[in-house]
C-alpha cells in the first residue's frame, strides 16, 4: 500500500488505524470529568444559580473568567495557522492543523461556558427574538457565532484532501466512512480541485484574523463599555487581544509536545517548531508585561478612591496571592525561561506557566472589580462553590477530550501539505536539550 | 541542576515578592466626609416638621458612602435627648445606628425610617443590633419599648426628609444609655429599593464618632441650589446650575462641591465642580439613555461651615434623532437601522458570504471533478504531478 502511494505518510495515519488501551482510559477520564460537569450543572438547573458562589454584586465569576480564557486561547490557534500561511512560513505545515483543532476545541467549550452563566437559559431564544444592536450582548453572540463557523470551516477545508486519503488508506467503520464520505467524498486531487481549495484556505486566512480579532475586541467591550473601576479602560480592546494570542500561542506549544509525545510525531514536529513560537510568546510575554503595567500604573496614579480601592484588593487584598503569582509566576519567569532556556522542556514549562496565569489573569479581571462597590454597597468577597469548580473543570476536561477525540478521527497534522514541503529534520539539538519523545 | 536551581529560585522569587508589603498598597483614605468627631450641641432648637430650616440644627454629616446626611441637635437635661434630621435620597428604607452605651463598642441601637406611600406616612422601627449579626432585633421582640419620638416626615426635591428623637438614656434596656459626653460611635444605613424595615442594608457607612457637647459652636449655615431642567433627551447636554450660598443667603465662591447621579445601577460620581467668583458653577453631564434619574449636589462642609444637599429628578427621553452616527437607540422607521448599525451589518453579512463563497467553491469542484475522466483515486495529491 505504501509503495503505491509514497504520497501518503503513513506514520501520520497510524493514530488513526490503532488504539491503545490507554487512550480508553484518558477518554474514560476525561468523560468522567465532564459528567461530573453535567451533574454540577443540572444541579444549578434544579437549584437555580443561588448554588453558586455568584450574588446579585458579583454576578460574574468562573462561567464568564473561562467564556474569556477559552476565547483567548482559541486566538492562538488561528492566529498561528493563518498569519503563518499567508506569510508562506515553511514551517508552519506540521502544526497548523494542531493549532486550528484548539481553536474550535477551545471556542466550543467557550462557548458552552456562557450556557451555566444564564440564570434562566430557557430564555435563550429571547435574544433572537428581541435583540436590539445597541447591547454587547448581542455583539457577543454575533461576533463568536461569526468566528465559531469561520474556525469551524477553517479547519474542515485543509481537512479535506486528508479525509480523502484517509478514507482510501484506512480500513473504516461504519461511522468514519460516512463522515469521511459526507466530509471529503468527492475529493480526487484534481489540480482544478486544488485551485480551489487553496483559494478558498487563502480567503479564510485573510478573514478569520479581523474575525478573530474583532470578536476578542468586541468581548473586550462588555467590560471596557461599562462604568466600572479597572474595566473602563482604552487599553482593553489590544490589552484583550495580545493577552488572547500569549494564552492562545502557549496553548499550542503544550498540545504540541503533548501530541508529538504521545504520537511520537518527533520527525515533524521539531525543537525549531517550539523555537519559533516559543519566540512569539517571548514578544507577547513583553507586551503583556508592558501593557499589565500600563493598566495598573495608570490606575494606580491617578488614585480615585475607588481606583484605590480596586487596587488594594488585588495587590494586598484576598486576591494579592493569585495576583502576585500571575505577575512573576505567569509573567516574568517565563519571559526569562524563554530568554534564557530555549529547550523544549524550558518551553513547554513556560507554557504552562503562562497558560495559568492568563486563566488567573482573567480571573482577576472579572470578579475583583465586580466586588469593588459601585454605590455604598459594602465588600462582597467571591467564592466558587463546587458546582463552579466541577463545571470549570468539565471545561478544561471538555477541551482535552476534543483534542484527543479530533486526533483519532482525523490526521492531526495535515498530510497534503507535508508532502508539499516535507517537514524538517535532522537538526542539532541544542546542549543540554533533554528531548523526551 | 541548572533546572533545578533556577526552580528553586523562581519560588523563592515568588514567595518574597508574595509576602513583602506590596507596592501597589494604598491607603483607602477617607470614607466619610467630615473632619473630627461630630459635635452634637445644644445652641439650636429644632423643629420637628420634616422640613430642614436654616439655623434649626448646629451640626451635621455627610457620608459619602451612603449619601445620607444627617443633622444633629443635643438637649441636655435629666432626659438628654438627641435630636436628629435625616436627608436620603433612597426610596427604600434609611436608618441610623447609635452606640448602645459607654464602653461597648459593637453593640448598637437602630433606627430605621422609611415612607408609606400609601398612607402618607412614615414608619419606623427601634431595634437593638449587634454589628456581627446583619439584622436589628424591634426592641417590642425582645420586651423592650419603641423609643423615636416626635416622628415627622417630609420632601425636598427628590428627597425625602425623616426628623425625629431618641434619648440617650433610655429606660429600654436595648436603646442607648449613654451617661458621659462621649466619644461614641454612629453610623448610617439605607436600603436603596426596598422601604421594608426588616431587609437588609443596601449599604452601610463606616462609623464615626460623636459627642454630645453642651458648649459646642453651632456651623455656618449653608444651603445648595440646584438648577436641573425637568426634563431632556437623551444624549443631550441639559443645562444645569448649582450655586451654594451661606446663612446669610450670599453666594459662596471657589468652592467644591460634588455632583452624583443615581441611575439603576448606582451612583455616578459627575463632580467635583468649583463654583466661580459668582458662587455658581455649571455642571456637565450627558445621559445616554432615557429613564428617570435622580442628581444630587452636595457641599460636603467644613472651615465652620455645615455641609448641605440638594436632590432634583431629571427626567431623560429619546434621543432626538439626527441622523448622525450615534450609539443611543435606534429611532423607527425601516429596520431601524442608524448608519452605524447598518455598517456593522454589511460588515457581518461581508463575513458571513466569504465563508460561504470558500464553502461553495470547494464543494464546487469536488462535486465537478468527482467523475472526472483523468481522476485517479490512488493519487489524491495528484496536482503535484501536473495532471
Amino acid at each position: 500500500m505504501a509503495e503505491e502511494t509514497p504520497q501518503v505518510d503513513q506514520h501520520l495515519l497510524e493514530p488513526l488505524r490503532k488504539t491503545s488501551g490507554r487512550f480508553y482510559l484518558l477518554i474514560a477520564g476525561l468523560s468522567a470529568v465532564v459528567g461530573l460537569g453535567v451533574y454540577a450543572y443540572w444541579w444549578q438547573l434544579q437549584h437555580g444559580l443561588s448554588v453558586t458562589g455568584l450574588t446579585d454584586r458579583v454576578s460574574w465569576g468562573l462561567y464568564i473568567s473561562n467564556l474569556v480564557f477559552f476565547i483567548g486561547i482559541s486566538y492562538g490557534g488561528t492566529l498561528t495557522s493563518a498569519i503563518l500561511r499567508l506569510t508562506h512560513a515553511e514551517w508552519r505545515r506540521p502544526i497548523t492543523r494542531l493549532a486550528e483543532t484548539t481553536t474550535v476545541a477551545a471556542l466550543v467549550v467557550a462557548t458552552a461556558s456562557l450556557l451555566p452563566d444564564l440564570g434562566r437559559p430557557d430564555r435563550l431564544p429571547n435574544l433572537a427574538l428581541y435583540w436590539r444592536i445597541e447591547s454587547p450582548l448581542i455583539w457577543d453572540f454575533v461576533g463568536i457565532s461569526t468566528y465559531l463557523v469561520g474556525a469551524l470551516l477553517y479547519l474542515y477545508l485543509p481537512l479535506i484532501p486528508d479525509l480523502a486519503a484517509a478514507r482510501r488508506e484506512l480500513r473504516l467503520g461504519a461511522l468514519r466512512s460516512f463522515l469521511y464520505r459526507l466530509l471529503g467524498g468527492g475529493w480526487t486531487g484534481t489540480r482544478l480541485q486544488k485551485r480551489s481549495l487553496e483559494k478558498a484556505i487563502g480567503m479564510m486566512a485573510i478573514i478569520i484574523i479581523p474575525v478573530a480579532v474583532s470578536v476578542h475586541t468586541v468581548l473586550s467591550w462588555i467590560f471596557g463599555m461599562t462604568l466600572r473601576v479597572g474595566w473602563h479602560t482604552a487599553i482593553f480592546g489590544p490589552y484583550f487581544v495580545a493577552g488572547a494570542i500569549f494564552s492562545g500561542i502557549a496553548t499550542v506549544i503544550i498540545a504540541m509536545a503533548v501530541f508529538r509525545r504521545v504520537y511520537r510525531l518527533e520527525r515533524y514536529i521539531t525543537v525549531k517548531h517550539f523555537r519559533n513560537l516559543g519566540l512569539m510568546l517571548l514578544v507577547l510575554d513583553l507586551v503583556i508585561i508592558y501593557f499589565t503595567l500600563s493598566e495598573y500604573l495608570t490606575a494606580a496614579y491617578g488614585a480615585e478612591e475607588r481606583d484605590i480601592l480596586w487596587l488594594e484588593v488585588l495587590s494586598t487584598g484576598p486576591y494579592a496571592v493569585l495576583f502576585w503569582s500571575m505577575l512573576v509566576g505567569g509573567f516574568i519567569v517565563p519571559a526569562i525561561l524563554l530568554a534564557f532556556r530555549r529547550t523544549i522542556t524550558g518551553i513547554v514549562f513556560a507554557s504552562a506557566l503562562v497558560t495559568v496565569a492568563m486563566w488567573l489573569e482573567r480571573f482577576l479581571i472579572v470578579v475583583p472589580t465586580m466586588m469593588t462597590p459601585q454605590m455604598g454597597f459594602s465588600w462582597n468577597l467571591y467564592t466558587p462553590t463546587w458546582v463552579e469548580w466541577s463545571i470549570t473543570a468539565a471545561g478544561f476536561a471538555g477541551f482535552a477530550l476534543l483534542c484527543a477525540v479530533f486526533s483519532k478521527l482525523f490526521p492531526i497534522i495535515s498530510m497534503w501539505e507535508m508532502s508539499e514541503a516535507p517537514a524538517p529534520t535532522g537538526e542539532p539539538e541544542p546542549t543540554g536539550e533533554v528531548v523526551r519523545a | 541542576m541548572r533546572a533545578a536551581r533556577l526552580l528553586l529560585g523562581t519560588g523563592a522569587l515568588l514567595l518574597l515578592l508574595t509576602l513583602i508589603p506590596a507596592p501597589l498598597s494604598p491607603s483607602q483614605g477617607a470614607r466619610a466626609w467630615h473632619a473630627g468627631p461630630v459635635e452634637c450641641g445644644t445652641g439650636t432648637s429644632p423643629v420637628s416638621d420634616g422640613a430642614i430650616s436654616p439655623g434649626e440644627y448646629g451640626e451635621n454629616y455627610f457620608d459619602g458612602t451612603t449619601k445620607l446626611l444627617a443633622y444633629f441637635s443635643c438637649v441636655t437635661s435629666a432626659q438628654p435627648l438627641l435630636r436628629v434630621g435625616l436627608v436620603t435620597p433612597w426610596p427604600g428604607w434609611a436608618g441610623l445606628l447609635l452606640q448602645a452605651s459607654d464602653g461597648s463598642a459593637d453593640l448598637f441601637n437602630e433606627v430605621r425610617f422609611a415612607y408609606d406611600a400609601s398612607t402618607g406616612t412614615p414608619e419606623v422601627v427601634d431595634g437593638y443590633r449587634n454589628l456581627s449579626e446583619a439584622l436589628p432585633t424591634p426592641d417590642l421582640s425582645l420586651g423592650g419599648s419603641s423609643d423615636v419620638f416626635d416622628l415627622t416626615t417630609g420632601e425636598a426635591g427628590a428627597a425625602r426628609i425623616f426628623e425625629f428623637t431618641i434619648p440617650l438614656r433610655s429606660a429600654d434596656r436595648y436603646d442607648s444609655q449613654l451617661q458621659a459626653s462621649g466619644p461614641y460611635s454612629f453610623g448610617l444605613a439605607y436600603n436603596a429599593f426596598h422601604a421594608d424595615l426588616a431587609s437588609e442594608a443596601t449599604g452601610m457607612s463606616d462609623l464615626h464618632p460623636i459627642v454630645f457637647e453642651s458648649a459646642a459652636t453651632p456651623g455656618g449655615w449653608t444651603s445648595v441650589e440646584f438648577a436641573v431642567p425637568s426634563s431632556s433627551p437623551a444624549l443631550a447636554e441639559p443645562t444645569m446650575f448649582v450655586v451654594l450660598r451661606d446663612s446669610s443667603g450670599y453666594p459662596v465662591p471657589s468652592t467644591q462641591l460634588e455632583i452624583f447621579v443615581q441611575t439603576a445601577f448606582g451612583f455616578y460620581d459627575v463632580g467635583p465642580v468649583v463654583t466661580n467668583l459668582q458662587g455658581v458653577a455649571e455642571v456637565s453631564y450627558v445621559p445616554r439613555d432615557s429613564g428617570t434619574y435622580v442628581l444630587g449636589a452636595t457641599y460636603t462642609g467644613g472651615y465652620g461651615l455645615l455641609a448641605s444637599v440638594t436632590w432634583r429628578t431629571l427626567e431623560v427621553g429619546p434621543a432626538s434623532g439626527d441622523g448622525t452616527i450615534g450609539l443611543g437607540p435606534a429611532e423607527g422607521g425601516g429596520l431601524g437601522l442608524r448608519p452605524i448599525d447598518a455598517l456593522i451589518a454589511v460588515v457581518v453579512i461581508g463575513v458571513w458570504a466569504t465563508y460561504t463563497y470558500a464553502f461553495f467553491i470547494t464543494r464546487r469542484a469536488m462535486r465537478a471533478d468527482r467523475s472526472h475522466p483523468g481522476g485517479d483515486e490512488l493519487r489524491l495529491f495528484k496536482w503535484r504531478s501536473g495532471k
